[in-house]
């Protein structure tokens, strides 16, 4: 009951200022009466119809559901593919000077670089299919998990590595059992970053490559002025992009309940 | 006692050793990083080069990808549709400047005003706005307007965020202290909490360059009849990935140049507490 009304002040504001600002675009939206201004219930009604194939204007073959899951398998592949690299380059880099030398200028190149701006090659290389999807959406997550888990191995205090050393242990040893365990966290945090950026890339995939999934839908309600449609997409992949990162968050508790202090609010 | 002249040379060859060092250090740390890059475009070329003529439209090389760029600065004028993204890209990012550090700091000032805004700032925070380009096209056309509007709404909400969090950041010893001594709200506000922001806002900035380049490279893919997605769009029916390639490569070292130059300006403006801030970017701690 405390909790509940703790819960009430702390939010009371928020869903005042929401409903508030949810009415007066409803309001404005019905004032103005123009087709590229929908109100929010309209957009909801269109994004509930989306799920049905007849809902969406042309009857494309899948209706949303159908487009988001097509949509997120390589975005699931990409994503385990670039965790699997992205990791072991990372801590390559953290242990190796060398190695970070030799690769740091491509992957602090494209690590800043938009790296939607490489998507047209990708489809000049790999055509409109999975495997330009995979390799887009690799290209989007695959860097910030290098830079942190680099960041990570790099960090590993020098005193626990001499003190394991002093006693003998193996190099091997020193990677698994202290180098990888300290980065932990930092891993955890490019997981969380790199998936964001993930359903970035999905959507940019998707958006360019509008032959199929959700970038037919999309072009399709653009075609039919339909506003509303653009929208409830939108909607419909926020909707999803937040629920994934609220996995990888929990995920991110789970594994790594220390040190999560001051990591919340970056990208 | 030194005569003037022994001075003069000896400062000389201490600062002719300071330079030898700073070679010596650059050349010991980046030697590796020479030879990499060095190598990967000696690999680019030797590959493209022993390709079959059926397969090289797929692999141009280095020297051909250069060539088609001057080529296309030339005929195609991309550097007439660079700078036609370049001017609404910088508009709308210093109009999300104007916009969110004001924003951030009135949030972070106030806790009813951050309750009554931050459910807006953080839902566009997460929303994919390049799923909501397509909208924006038939609000805004395809001009000078919808791209300023794309650039703003992909990198406000980074700068609101940061300097947001820069501005609920500042100690309350310093706040405490400073009204102990009879300091009104406005004297602390300037001296203590928006010095203490700024690195944060700096950070702010940053990130948020980024994101206005990446959304005004989606919007310029998105409109494939003006600019820079015209220019791609001829090359990629032409089917010379050479001109896809280079144009990208043009985009991606602009990208990074921008980038570049925010930073600096960050190191200019806020030398101090650089470790914390740019561990915060990395978003781990």
């Amino acid at each position: 009951m405390k909790t509940l009304k703790a819960f009430w002040d702390e939010n009371k504001l928020r869903f005042i200022s929401l409903i508030l600002g949810l009415g007066v675009w409803e309001i404005a939206s019905r004032l103005s009466s123009s087709p590229i201004m929908p109100g929010p219930q309209r957009v909801l009604t269109t994004l509930v119809y989306a799920f049905r194939p007849e809902g969406i204007p042309n009857d494309p073959e899948q209706a949303l559901g159908g487009a988001l899951l097509s949509a997120f398998v390589p975005m699931f592949v990409a994503y385990v593919l670039s965790i699997i690299t992205g990791v072991s380059l990372g801590i390559l880099m953290g242990i190796s000077r060398k190695s970070e030398r030799l690769l740091d200028p491509f992957i602090n190149a494209l690590y800043v670089a938009p790296i939607s701006a490489l998507v047209p090659v990708m489809i000049f290389w790999f055509g409109l299919g999975f495997t330009a999807r995979v390799l887009i959406i690799y290209l989007f997550t695959v860097f910030v998990i290098i830079v942190n888990t680099m960041q990570g191995a790099k960090h590993t205090p020098s005193d626990y590595v001499e003190l394991a050393r002093s006693f003998g242990a193996s190099h091997p040893y020193i990677i698994s059992h202290i180098v990888i365990p300290h980065a932990i966290p930092y891993i955890m945090v490019g997981l969380r970053l790199g998936i964001g950026r993930a359903v970035r890339g999905v959507v940019v995939s998707e958006l360019v490559i509008s032959v199929t999934g959700i970038g037919i839908i999309v072009s399709n309600y653009s075609a039919f002025f339909r506003i509303d449609g653009i929208l409830a997409v939108a909607v419909a992949i926020m909707l999803v992009g937040m629920v994934l990162s609220g996995l990888v968050l929990w995920l991110e508790n789970v594994i790594a309940p220390w040190k999560r202090r001051g990591t919340a609010f970056q990208e | 006692m030194e005569s003037p002249g022994t001075t003069l040379i000896s400062q000389r060859s201490s600062w002719d050793q300071t330079v030898g060092t700073w070679v010596k250090a650059f050349w010991n740390e980046n030697t590796l990083r020479l030879l990499a890059v060095g190598s990967a475009i000696v690999g680019w070329w030797t590959v493209s080069s022993l390709m079959p003529v059926d397969y090289s439209v797929f692999l141009p090389g280095p020297q051909r990808v250069f060539a088609t760029i001057v080529e296309a600065f030339q005929t195609e004028a991309l550097g007439e549709a660079l700078l036609g993204a370049l001017f609404p890209m910088l508009t709308g990012y210093f109009l999300a400047i104007a916009v969110g550090i004001p924003l951030g700091i009135l949030m972070g000032v106030s806790r009813n005003m951050e309750r009554c805004i931050d459910p807006y700032v953080n839902g566009l925070y997460v929303a994919p706005l390049s799923a909501i380009i397509p909208a924006m096209i038939f609000w805004f056309g395809v001009g000078f307007q919808m791209r300023a509007t794309v650039a703003f709404s992909f990198s406000v909400f980074f700068i609101t965020i940061n300097t947001l969090q820069g501005t609920k950041q500042t100690p309350s010893d310093f706040v405490e202290l400073a009204r102990s001594f009879g300091a009104s709200r406005l004297y602390i506000f300037r001296r203590i909490v928006i010095p203490y922001a700024i690195p944060y806002i700096m950070v702010g900035l940053r990130l948020a360059m980024g994101r206005a380049i990446v959304g005004i490279v989606i919007a310029e893919l998105l409109i494939s009849v003006t600019g820079i997605g015209e220019i791609i769009s001829t090359y990629s029916s032409a089917f010379r990935l050479d001109g896809v390639l280079g144009v990208a490569l043009v985009i991606m070292t602009g990208g990074i140049v921008l980038t570049g130059l925010v930073q600096w300006l960050e190191n200019v403006v806020a030398p101090w507490k650089k470790k914390e801030a740019a561990f915060e970017e990395q978003g781990s701690n």
